[in-house]
């Protein structure tokens, strides 16, 4: 017997489909969106203790520190120089093995390794491989090696679950290897692949805690201080203020990526 | 739908704007009508009743009256609440130590040009009994007396035996296992017999027929167990690790109250029975040494304290406050602070969670209590985690008598007191002049930390002055870069390593290797290794680098025999005599506000009747006319605080630098780097 709503009629598939997210987003709403609004309203705050609004001159006071333009230059040069390598190396390898090597389900499990490991053991192995490089390349390195198999596998399900038929008749009008890849797999899985980037650039914000354990002090070399940096330093110094704007200019930065990455899928897929 | 979303919409600002509102709590009303009472500047240090007695050697309690032993004295005395003495009983022998009265009967252990006994008189008849006890018992650490029979803690070579079961120093509550013994004497047989309890510390007679005592066992710690002396049976232990290690307690039977005194600390405690946590402070400075010195009797607590061989009756109702708890926070563990009657209880916490509780606005704690070695000292100040003290009885008559860089440091730039200083610590070189002088050293004259470090090799060459300076090349250069920090660089507000101040200051450190340097070393000839021998001890002292915690609480002859210097410059600039600064700063959220407010004002009256401090502006310090007395004044005169750079961020590339893994200039280049990140991000 099947439950009927009071009025005799059936819930769609949609109806279900938002039924199912309602504890998610209210576990959003109060965990994160809620904390968020009141993050804004101290970052309006002389300080949480002196409740005295001086609307946007912390933003403005973090905004012309030149250390928080440091970090911000830090932060968005990783993203620019390593989430475009991590996702060309995961799309040709994740492309290799569905089309080209078929090892689907030994290989994956490979490559989800770098991120069960535990990072205090990686970073004393980049230690002595890196000891005497004075540049972030190392830096950059582990945060490819760790975040590629996890890309992998998003994208290798991906690119598992087009239809084959497709191919099939692509190949049938003569189309090359390349083009197929073009014209078909890219703009089909280009909602995945934007997920990966975004994944990607919320997993470069979370490499402080490699980068923490790789240089052992809370005050890098300038090349490896980032947004992370800059508000762990402000938590131990009671500073809620700048770590308040730091998040908010964090967040726009964040959503800017986001819709510029939309835009950009959009524009592709037409 | 447009109404639903104008209710979410106002339940949404609600929610965000909950906590937020910037009216005065009521607590803060509350104190502010209370500011408005008279502050008692209390001269007079300590809270009881002192009797005025010299060179007390026990007492006991025999209604409103006392009767107390003195060295080498026969004689017991009788004072009444007064502190009039009212008559005197001559027991013989020459010294009678842990006094009881049973009845009429007043017990005593009496030292005889013989040996040790048992003495009772009879004040009524007079009439005098000795009992001898077993000449391989050498001391009587705690006696209680009842009808039947006389208990004791001894404490000799008799209770030596090897036994199974009774431990040694246990590591996790410091409790060390020193010979005692608990035994039982009948008073119609005196019979010598063991008691079965293991590990016994100490007891009390809590009513005429029980007695309390105190032990320790390996598993679960330290515990109190009576004795029914009458049914001869023991009670139900209670385990209560609030005290620790003890000489000796009283107990209060009708409230399960425990009183003892914390050795360490030398204060005065109460506690109850079943609490492992709360315990309030009844008295500062105070020690006791046997078991019979603390009593508990309607209300009152008498104490012989072993620092002035005096009697004080302390009435509990008076010092005692009916508090909530007052939680400190603190990132060091440090001794306790002086509680004034208040229950407190002290949580040590790592920076970052005590970072977390103060930025997530914590109400759980009311005090925190920080040393500026730490890096968030600073931040409550510039961040504004305080609840201002200005208003607050006492606090300003407390600065005031302070030295001013003391206040000055209490005070942020809008002029609102922020913190409490109850301590400053200012590293100095403690010397023996002639001692020095004879070995061509003149201390007074030393310019630099090359020279000290150069007269500590002079000393090392001579094996036999080594054992007769200590001078630690850690706190050396910890100290010398924290007097460059602060007065090179706060000072200045310019981060500049690039010096030649510093640079020798490196390279000094480089050749004089703390740790690895051999005459740079921390050792150095303690008295009780020479029996207590003051003459020799002074007559070969020469210097020693120390803080005055170290010895304060040392007897005239230290005084009278050393001098003390502050550590030299590092530059040609002068600058203060840096030391750190212990605060208290109140929790501006905290919930138990109302309280917190009246501890601070307590705590400034008890730091105003403290006579061992060098915090005033007035010599208040000990043996104020002496030489070494007038020097600390002098130093801490000319004082000053200094807040730490946090030293993570030079120690890293300084070892590098020894290590010859970074040169001079690219730590000079690095320090300039992350010290201008660290003060300017």
């Amino acid at each position: 017997m099947k439950k009927r709503r009071p009025n005799g009629k059936k819930l769609s598939w949609n109806q279900k489909c938002k039924l199912c997210m309602v504890p998610f987003l209210i576990g959003t709403m109060l965990f994160t969106l809620l904390p968020f609004v009141r993050v804004i309203y101290y970052s309006f705050l002389k300080s949480q203790f002196r409740k005295e609004f001086v609307w946007l001159d912390n933003y403005k006071r973090t905004w012309e520190n030149e250390y928080f333009q440091l970090a911000l230059r830090n932060s968005v040069f990783l993203i620019i120089k390593c989430v475009p390598i991590l996702i060309g190396l995961a799309i040709v390898i994740s492309l290799l093995l569905v089309f080209v090597l078929n090892k689907n389900e030994i290989i994956r499990s490979a490559f989800v390794l770098p991120m069960v490991i535990p990072t205090a053991s990686i970073v004393i192995v980049w230690k002595l491989f890196f000891a005497h490089w004075g540049n972030g390349l190392p830096l950059y390195l582990l945060f490819i090696w760790k975040n590629l198999g996890i890309c992998v596998v998003l994208l290798m399900a991906e690119f598992s679950s087009i239809k084959k038929e497709l191919y099939e008749a692509a190949v049938l009008e003569g189309a090359s290897w390349w083009k197929i890849d073009i014209g078909i797999t890219l703009p089909i899985a280009a909602p995945t692949i934007l997920f990966t980037v975004l994944l990607s650039i919320m997993n470069s914000y979370k490499v402080f805690k490699e980068s923490y354990l790789y240089y052992g002090t809370n005050y890098p070399p300038d090349y490896a201080y980032t947004l992370q940096y800059y508000m762990n330093n402000h938590f131990l110094k009671l500073n809620y203020q700048n770590l308040a704007t730091s998040a908010v200019y964090t967040t726009i930065l964040s959503v800017v990526l986001i819709v510029i990455g939309l835009r950009i899928v959009g524009r592709y897929r037409e | 739908m447009k109404k639903v979303r104008t209710v979410v919409g106002i339940l949404f600002l609600m929610l965000l704007f909950a906590g937020c509102s910037e009216e005065p709590k009521e607590t803060d009303k509350e104190f502010e009508e209370k500011t408005e009472r008279e502050f008692e500047d209390d001269e007079s240090a300590g809270n009881g009743f002192h009797y005025n007695l010299k060179e007390a050697a026990a007492y006991t309690i025999d209604g409103e009256d006392i009767l107390v032993s003195y060295d080498g004295n026969p004689v017991v005395e009788r004072y009444n609440e007064n502190g009039e003495k009212t008559g005197e009983m001559d027991l013989g022998g020459e010294l009678h130590t842990n006094l009881m009265v049973n009845g009429d009967c007043l017990f005593a252990v009496t030292f005889t040009g013989k040996g040790m006994q048992i003495t009772e008189y009879n004040m009524k008849t007079e009439e005098l009994i000795a009992h001898p006890l077993p000449s391989d018992m050498t001391s009587i650490l705690s006696m209680a007396v009842t009808e039947q029979d006389i208990y004791l803690i001894t404490w000799s070579d008799y209770v030596h035996s090897d036994e199974e079961g009774i431990s040694g120093y246990d590591e996790s509550d410091d409790y060390l296992y020193m010979g005692e013994r608990a035994i039982v004497i009948p008073q119609d047989t005196y019979e010598i017999k063991d008691m079965p309890i293991q590990n016994v510390i100490a007891l009390y007679q809590s009513t005429d027929s029980e007695v309390v005592y105190y032990a320790h066992d390996e598993t679960d710690g330290f515990y109190f167990v009576t004795y029914d002396s009458e049914k001869k049976e023991f009670g139900e232990k209670v385990y209560n690790n609030a005290f620790g290690y003890t000489f000796g307690f009283a107990f209060d039977a009708e409230e399960d109250r425990v009183i003892t005194a914390n050795f360490s600390e030398q204060k005065l405690l109460l506690g109850h029975l079943n609490d492992n946590n709360a315990v309030a402070d009844l008295e500062d400075q105070i020690v006791v040494m046997t078991g019979n010195d603390i009593k508990y009797r309607n209300g009152y607590c008498y104490v012989l304290d072993d620092l002035t061989r005096d009697v004080i009756r302390i009435e509990l109702e008076s010092v005692l406050v009916d508090n909530s708890e007052i939680v400190f926070y603190q990132m060091t563990d440090f001794d306790e602070t002086y509680g004034c009657g208040y229950t407190i209880r002290a949580e040590t916490l790592e920076e970052d969670e005590f970072a977390l509780s103060v930025m997530a606005q914590n109400s759980q704690y009311d005090l925190c209590k920080v040393s500026t070695d730490v890096q968030v000292a600073s931040e409550i100040r510039e961040k504004g985690a305080f609840y201002a003290l200005s208003d607050v009885p006492g606090v300003e008559e407390y600065l005031e008598a302070c030295h001013p860089y003391i206040r000055e440091a209490a005070t942020d730039e809008s002029g609102e007191v922020w913190m409490l200083p109850i301590d400053v610590q200012i590293p100095v070189l403690l010397y023996q002049e002639e001692n020095c002088k004879e070995y061509g050293i003149d201390v007074e004259k030393l310019e630099g930390f090359k020279e000290l470090v150069e007269v500590a090799d002079r000393l090392y060459e001579k094996t036999e002055l080594r054992d007769w300076y200590s001078l630690n090349g850690y706190q050396m250069r910890s100290n010398a870069i924290d007097k460059y920090n602060e007065g090179y660089i706060r000072r200045s507000g310019e981060v500049e390593y690039d010096m030649p101040v510093f640079r020798e200051l490196c390279e000094l450190f480089k050749e004089y290797r703390p740790g690895e340097r051999e005459s740079l070393h921390t050792w150095m000839t303690q008295i009780t290794a020479l029996g207590g021998d003051e003459d020799e001890y002074y007559g070969k002292y020469l210097l020693n680098l120390a803080y005055f915690w170290e010895f304060a609480g040392s007897d005239e002859r230290i005084y009278t025999e050393l001098r003390a210097r502050a550590l030299p410059e590092v530059g040609d600039e002068q600058t203060p005599n840096y030391g750190t600064c212990t605060y208290l700063s109140v929790n501006p959220n905290s919930e138990n506000l109302e309280n917190t407010l009246d501890y601070i004002s307590a705590y400034c009256s008890y730091m105003m009747g403290r006579k061992d401090t060098y915090l005033f502006q007035e010599e208040r310090m000990p043996y104020p006319d002496t030489p070494l007395s007038k020097d600390l004044h002098e130093i801490y005169k000319n004082g000053g605080i200094s807040f730490w750079i946090p030293e993570n961020i030079f120690w890293d590339d300084y070892l590098s630098y020894q290590e010859n893994e970074l040169s001079l200039d690219e730590l000079v280049e690095e320090l300039n780097r992350k010290v201008s990140m660290y003060l300017n991000e």
